[in-house]
């Protein structure tokens, strides 16, 4: 079906497979760049991921201004507003993120501060607001394969003083490079690459299912989905395989386009819920959510999710499943997927293995209500209906 | 061949003054109409409690549209015609005349109106999320009920007549 109007935009460069990382001088040589600050964490500093990129920038021209690694789980403006100190005082000319999604929420953070000329970020709050200024070389390397942010336009950074996670959406935010390389993702542990899959996975079954959704989303969310049913299991079981890894990596990036342009839904606006009132990492709760939130959908979403059996079971599950059963054969081929990493890896079925206090659910509803991501699912859900889920998900 | 100029016209902006006239009479309707709902419907009532107070919120038409602006005020929302405060908490702009007349006259809802970015949104998008909320309540009074069926994903319920809001909206 042809949406009546769409927007789509997907302008990042990607390089995607082995030695990848050793592109990056060259790309910043193209975006007319030279002394990138590197954003990072401390584990991935210890771990050695970050030696590995810099260790790739040998016998090249560049030199590295700063590496920037205080950045907590949970991006924040005081941790944005002291990276763009260190970039001013170190006066680096770009942007080079590595780590998952906080990382790169504190870069887009760091991009609209310099690119903007402003310490406020709280101005550039909300959506499309941000318009395109001094553009800045910003690459990505993303060292989970999940989130996807590579390729989304959307940052979440959290105002303490305020007690907000604050979102900004703008295509602007788009890094001009993303740098899929295997070696960044194999020492990922099988639990967090099973959450981080899973997380993928939910960014493509609601990517190809909300209100934004066009012909370009949804060639992007069905590849995505192809390569999880294929590569995910393997990723879990067997992190050395640069294949599997490299496959996910894409996996990622693929669902992350599809979903930053036609959003996500339901499953995503009550998770984010449960990760603000119950801290329940982001994958775990997609995972829990997503079959449950996929039947709450059903009567609306029953023929799109049946479309998505293909990808998600391949064609000899879909072809022997009767047309009216494949929707519900959808939702109970994810749920067998994360009961099966619930067993290899111990990924939480439920919010009560994932920690939640039966107490909270009132308080996660009502959070999820203010998600920007209530209203672009298809199916109007008020308290009620999100408490209803919540109690199933239990 | 080359890039000789062989005639200069000067291009002409056009107007679109009927449907800018819409757009302003239906935001006097829709702020009026918000200010009285919000008295009547509970619902309405309690999404307002919980802005913070004095907390204004412009509707926009860009670049020089119509402005339809509320304000929390000792707690009730007041309608403030197209004045444009600078302590703004939430501002929607639409790109556009040509997107907004849609959503103005009920032929399309404001969640697909979202998902087709005909809008842009300052400020926190939780408050947003709010307004939306009362979007709703305040579109199934002012709208008939096949317009509703069309354009919202549920139709609320009614707490008080439709009659008492466009009482309430028309003579305050």
């Amino acid at each position: 079906m042809i949406p009546d109007y769409y927007e789509f935009q997907n302008s990042v460069k990607i390089l995607s497979g082995k030695k990848a990382l050793e592109n990056i001088p060259f790309e910043l040589y193209n975006l007319q760049a030279s002394r990138p600050i590197v954003l990072t964490n401390e584990m991935l500093e210890k771990i050695g991921l970050v030696q590995t990129v810099i260790k790739s920038f040998a016998e090249q021209e560049i030199s590295v201004g700063a590496i920037y690694t205080d950045i907590p789980a949970d991006s924040s403006i005081e941790v944005v507003n002291d990276a763009a100190r260190v970039f001013r005082e170190q006066e680096c000319d770009s942007i080079i993120a590595i780590g998952g999604g906080s990382v790169i929420d504190t870069a887009k953070g760091l991009s609209i501060v310099i690119t903007q000329g402003s310490d406020d970020i709280m101005e550039y709050m909300g959506s499309e607001i941000i318009t395109r200024k001094n553009p800045l070389p910003f690459i990505v390397v993303p060292t989970t394969a999940g989130t996807g942010s590579e390729t989304t336009l959307v940052a979440v950074i959290a105002n303490h003083k305020r007690k907000v996670k604050m979102e900004f959406l703008s295509y602007n935010l788009l890094p001009d490079v993303a740098v899929l390389d295997p070696r960044m993702t194999t020492t990922l542990p099988p639990r967090l690459t099973a959450s981080t899959g899973i997380d993928a996975l939910s960014h493509a079954v609601e990517g190809y299912t909300c209100l934004q959704k066009n012909p370009l989303s949804d060639a992007y969310a069905f590849a995505a989905i192809n390569l999880i049913r294929e590569y995910l299991d393997l990723a879990v079981e067997k992190g050395t395989d640069a294949k599997a890894r490299l496959a996910m990596a894409n996996a990622s990036m693929l669902a992350g386009v599809a979903f930053s342009n036609s959003m996500v839904g339901l499953v995503h606006a009550i998770g984010h819920a449960c990760g603000g009132v119950s801290q329940v990492p982001h994958g775990d709760a997609m995972g829990i959510l997503l079959p449950w939130c996929m039947e709450y959908n059903m009567d609306k979403l029953g023929e799109l999710y049946a479309q998505l059996l293909l990808p998600l079971a391949g064609a000899d599950i879909y072809a022997a499943t009767p047309a009216e059963k494949r929707g519900q054969k959808a939702a109970d081929t994810i749920r067998e997927m994360t009961s099966r990493f619930n067993k290899i890896c111990g990924l939480p079925v439920s919010l009560q293995q994932a920690g939640v206090k039966k107490e909270d659910l009132g308080r996660i509803a009502k959070t999820a209500l203010n998600d920007g991501a209530v209203i672009i699912n298809p199916k109007e859900s008020e308290y009620e209906d999100i408490l209803a889920i919540l109690n199933k998900a239990y | 061949m080359g890039g000789d100029i062989i005639a200069t016209t000067k291009v002409v902006i056009g107007k679109k003054p009927v449907k800018m006239t819409v757009a302003r009479i239906i935001f006097w309707f829709l702020g009026r109409g918000f200010q009285a709902a919000a008295k009547h419907d509970s619902r309405i009532r309690q999404e307002v409690a919980e802005w913070s107070p004095d907390c204004s919120i412009i509707l926009k038409i860009n670049p020089r549209g119509p402005v339809m602006t509320v304000r929390k005020v000792d707690g009730k929302l007041k309608y403030m015609g197209s004045s444009q405060p600078q302590d703004l908490e939430l501002a929607i702009y639409f790109k556009n005349i040509e997107g907004a007349i849609p959503v103005l006259t009920g032929q399309k809802g404001l969640a697909q109106a979202y998902a087709e970015h005909r809008f842009t949104l300052r400020g926190d998008i939780g408050l947003g999320m709010s307004v939306v909320r009362c979007m709703y309540l305040l579109e199934t009074y002012l709208f008939p009920g096949f317009i509703t069926k069309k354009i919202l994903k549920r139709v609320p319920k009614k707490q008080v007549s439709s009659f008492k809001i466009y009482l309430a909206t028309l003579f305050g």
